[in-house]
């Protein structure tokens, strides 16, 4: 009984580490996916160092206003000792029971800063690409990084002064007649509960059979085109597990105006992106 | 969503014309131009250069304020 009391006490502890963690690494649900958590064995080390500064800086802020925290009757329940026969096993359960709205608050107050603090770090770290420009600020989540194109920015890829304008993606996808190739420019893409990639939806779609490959001389073509067939619909669905290959090409569209208005508005618009 | 379509490839898919064209474009495998109004866009899969980048940019500035080259 006094394991399990220590156990949830221990939890509860811990718990604005963990929220932080996960407001952090989730976000806000626009991109938001399973990828972005990281592994129980990660987090464990990481909350228990983050609770710990949230709960000093918070009984800190707790002595500053007059109220301090009774740390003799944390300790004691966090270890389940009480003293030669229980003797101070009364003082640790006052120190609570006499003040639950007090206690109340301040886990309250806490959980919710943690979240807001998570929150406001991830939405730091996105706002102004800082997990583009650094490793260890990097989010677990590469299919994010691919298929919306921010992996051109990540240091270390080829340098590119363009941001990208468009995400190009080809796929094969087995069926009984044979292997078709499928492409279209990235609209979104969904992931599992797993964290993979579930689907991808393409607009601008078309298709063609795989054994319809252009010969050299066919590129450029009209020849080319002629291979493919447009896919009816605004969106088009692939599913991940249907995939067999996949390839990214990442678009690149410098506008050009005939009438000088249209040149002043481009122009500023392209050395900002540059 | 969040698949990246700049304000630019927007333009060109929100037109019939520039859809058809884009489409043309990406199945030959080939940079293209593609006229969406007045506006004339190059579209490609190779990056460009920050000097052409810059060339094209100053080129127009010149156009823009009269001093065409």
């Amino acid at each position: 009984m006094e394991f399990a009391v220590s156990a949830i006490f221990l939890l509860i502890l811990l718990l604005p580490g963990f929220i932080l963690q996960t407001a952090y690494t989730k976000g806000f649900w626009r991109w938001n996916s399973p990828t972005s958590a990281r592994s129980l064995t990660e987090q464990v080390p990481a909350g228990i160092i983050l609770a710990s500064v949230l709960h000093l800086a918070w009984t800190t802020a707790a002595a500053v206003i007059g109220y301090s925290v009774n740390l003799r009757a944390v300790f004691m329940l966090l270890t389940g000792t009480y003293g030669h026969d229980e003797v101070h096993f009364d003082t640790a359960l006052i120190a609570f029971t006499d003040n639950p709205y007090k206690v109340f608050f301040y886990f309250a107050s806490l959980n919710l800063a943690s979240a807001l603090i998570g929150y406001a770090a991830h939405a730091a770290v996105r706002r102004f690409g800082l997990d583009r420009k650094t490793r260890v600020l990097r989010f677990n989540n590469q299919w994010f990084y691919l298929l919306s194109g921010e992996i051109t920015q990540f240091k270390g890829s080829p340098d590119i002064d363009q941001e990208i304008d468009g995400v190009l993606f080809t796929t094969i996808v087995h069926h009984t007649d044979g292997d078709y190739l499928y492409r279209g420019l990235v609209a979104d893409f969904f992931f599992d509960r797993d964290g993979s990639l579930d689907r991808v939806l393409l607009t601008l779609p078309a298709r063609r059979k795989l054994a319809d490959d252009r010969k050299t001389e066919e590129i450029g073509s009209p020849e080319s085109e002629a291979r493919y067939y447009d896919i009816e619909g605004d969106y088009f669905v692939v599913k991940y597990s249907e995939m067999s290959t996949l390839n990214v090409d990442y678009l690149f569209v410098i506008p050009e105006a005939d009438d000088n208005d249209a040149v002043v508005n481009i122009t500023a618009d392209d050395i900002g992106r540059s | 969503m969040k698949g990246k379509i700049s304000r630019n490839l927007e333009n060109i898919l929100r037109d019939e014309e520039g859809r058809r064209s884009l489409r043309r474009s990406l199945i030959r495998g080939k940079d293209g131009d593609i006229t969406v109004g007045n506006v004339k866009y190059h579209v490609s899969t190779k990056p460009i250069d920050r000097s052409s980048l810059e060339r094209f940019v100053s080129s127009k500035k010149a156009i823009s304020s009269g001093r065409a080259e």
